[in-house]
């Protein structure tokens, strides 16, 4: 299960067999977390690297007022800041959005494997720009974008990042999380969400069924969302199988 | 005026008519379906009389160049929008909640959106896209969503008799003191009480009410094919 991770670090560069071994001797499985827990608390330092290996996650902030902003999702194989240690306290939360599966790595863990493999402190590099890269596209979306863009951007991600870590069937991938989820994601009303994924199943370009993301045409929803997957940084991909 | 204004200000401009020169391109791009010709030219000419109408006044350039920004975003925002359509109609709930969305302003919150699923024309989208931006620039700036407990509610209602068609109201309310801007007045006026009447055969009627502006939109809509 833990190839999750190494399959997304295999989608941003090489890496070999023992990076492998070396990565899963060190990480230690958390099953079956609930849905709706939260991993790391605002204000506390945190002790381990947590990586996704099954389920949903995320990372949000809460105003005052309870209004809720999601400012990452945590798909199978994503880690949750491989320098997380380095800050004293946590100014976001993360949080479980299904039944999450973690890997583990201890702090001391961590520090030993960065001083002494060149090649996994180069994928936790490399993860770590990505997710920065991500994060500057979610700007963009959130500031520019309307919402059938929005929606259709949001889609055409999520579909290469599960693809990337081969949990795609053609252009097919699970979606575990409420509409109201989404409107946290994409900063819209539970109502505007409906409507927008109303409108974009009539286009005929995607369909949300129970909770499976069905897309039926990758070029147009790209276009419709103005996007282009080169933030992602993906390698072409021999787990494009599907 | 500073030197370093004016570049900025002939950057936007440049910007603006890149844009147009873009639509252009798209017109002549071979292969174009002719409802995509007529729509482009269609969208050139209400840039042209947008650009025309909100000269008038005297505002300065920084201001006429602000004015048309948001005015061509929401037409280009509906376009893209219809371009992208596959009946070439647009649906009147997205119009309008995108609308409250560019302009940051919370659905359930200081709006809500209520109507039947219905979807319009090209023209009706184009110019009912303008109207919702004028609308909602003059409640930030001068109508209800400048008191705390302001709010608009937007709802349109379906008839089918006599003769199909949508009737839409924009409702103010929670202002203390209703007094409709100068810029409202010029060009959001000419568009309601001149444009919508003229090119979509609407009767329309506005109203300031203490309590806030209140716009009703009536027109006829052909039938769904």
């Amino acid at each position: 299960m833990s190839n999750f991770v190494f399959r997304k670090f295999q989608s941003l560069g090489n890496f070999s067999a023992d990076d492998e071994a070396r990565l899963n001797a060190s990480m230690q499985r958390v099953e079956r977390i609930r849905p709706h827990t939260d991993l790391v608390q605002e204000g506390v330092h945190a002790r381990y690297l947590n990586i996704v290996l099954e389920g949903w996650a995320c990372r949000y902030k809460h105003l005052e007022d309870g209004r809720r902003q999601i400012i990452a999702l945590f798909v199978p194989g994503d880690m949750c800041d491989p320098c997380v240690f380095t800050l004293d306290a946590m100014s976001h939360i993360i949080g479980t959005l299904t039944p999450v599966t973690l890997g583990r790595i201890a702090e001391k863990d961590m520090l030993e494997i960065t001083r002494t493999s060149p090649s996994l402190s180069k994928a936790f590099w490399l993860e770590m720009l990505v997710s920065a890269e991500i994060q500057r596209e979610w700007t963009v979306n959130l500031g520019r974008r309307t919402a059938l863009e929005r929606l259709a951007h949001l889609f055409c991600e999520l579909l290469l990042r599960m693809r990337a870590v081969g949990l795609t069937k053609g252009c097919e991938c699970d979606l575990p999380i409420t509409q109201a989820d989404l409107g946290d994601v994409l900063g819209l009303s539970p109502v505007h969400v409906n409507r927008t994924l109303q409108e974009i199943r009539a286009m005929g370009l995607v369909e949300v069924r129970g909770k499976r993301l069905v897309v039926h045409d990758e070029p147009a929803l790209q276009a419709l969302g103005l996007f282009n997957p080169n933030y992602l940084h993906l390698l072409p991909s021999p787990s494009q199988k599907g | 005026m500073s030197d370093a204004d004016q570049a900025d200000q002939a950057g936007q401009i440049g910007q603006l008519q890149a844009d147009n020169m873009r639509l252009r391109r798209l017109l002549n791009e071979r292969g174009a379906p002719s409802t995509l010709r007529h729509q482009v030219r269609n969208a050139l000419g209400l840039m042209r009389a947008i650009m025309r109408r909100s000269a008038t006044g005297k505002t300065s350039v920084a201001d006429f160049v602000a004015h048309l920004e948001g005015r061509f975003d929401a037409l280009l925002r509906v376009q893209t929008g219809l371009l992208s359509s596959p009946d070439g109609q647009a649906d009147l709930a997205m119009i309008v909640a995108d609308e409250f969305l560019v302009q940051a302003i919370q659905e359930g919150e200081r709006a809500t959106v209520q109507g039947p699923a219905v979807r319009i024309e090209p023209k009706q989208a184009e110019l009912l896209g303008l109207v919702l931006h004028e609308l909602t620039t003059n409640a930030i700036k001068f109508g209800a969503l400048t008191a705390p407990g302001g709010h608009i509610d937007v709802s349109w209602t379906l008839t089918t008799e006599p003769e199909r068609s949508l009737t839409l109201v924009w409702a103010e309310t929670g202002q203390q003191r209703a007094e409709p801007s100068q810029a409202f007045r010029g060009f959001g006026m000419e568009v309601i009480e001149g444009m919508l009447p003229y090119q979509l055969k609407a009767e329309t009627a506005l109203e300031f009410l203490t309590e806030g502006v209140r716009c009703t939109i009536a027109m006829p809509l052909p039938f769904p094919t």
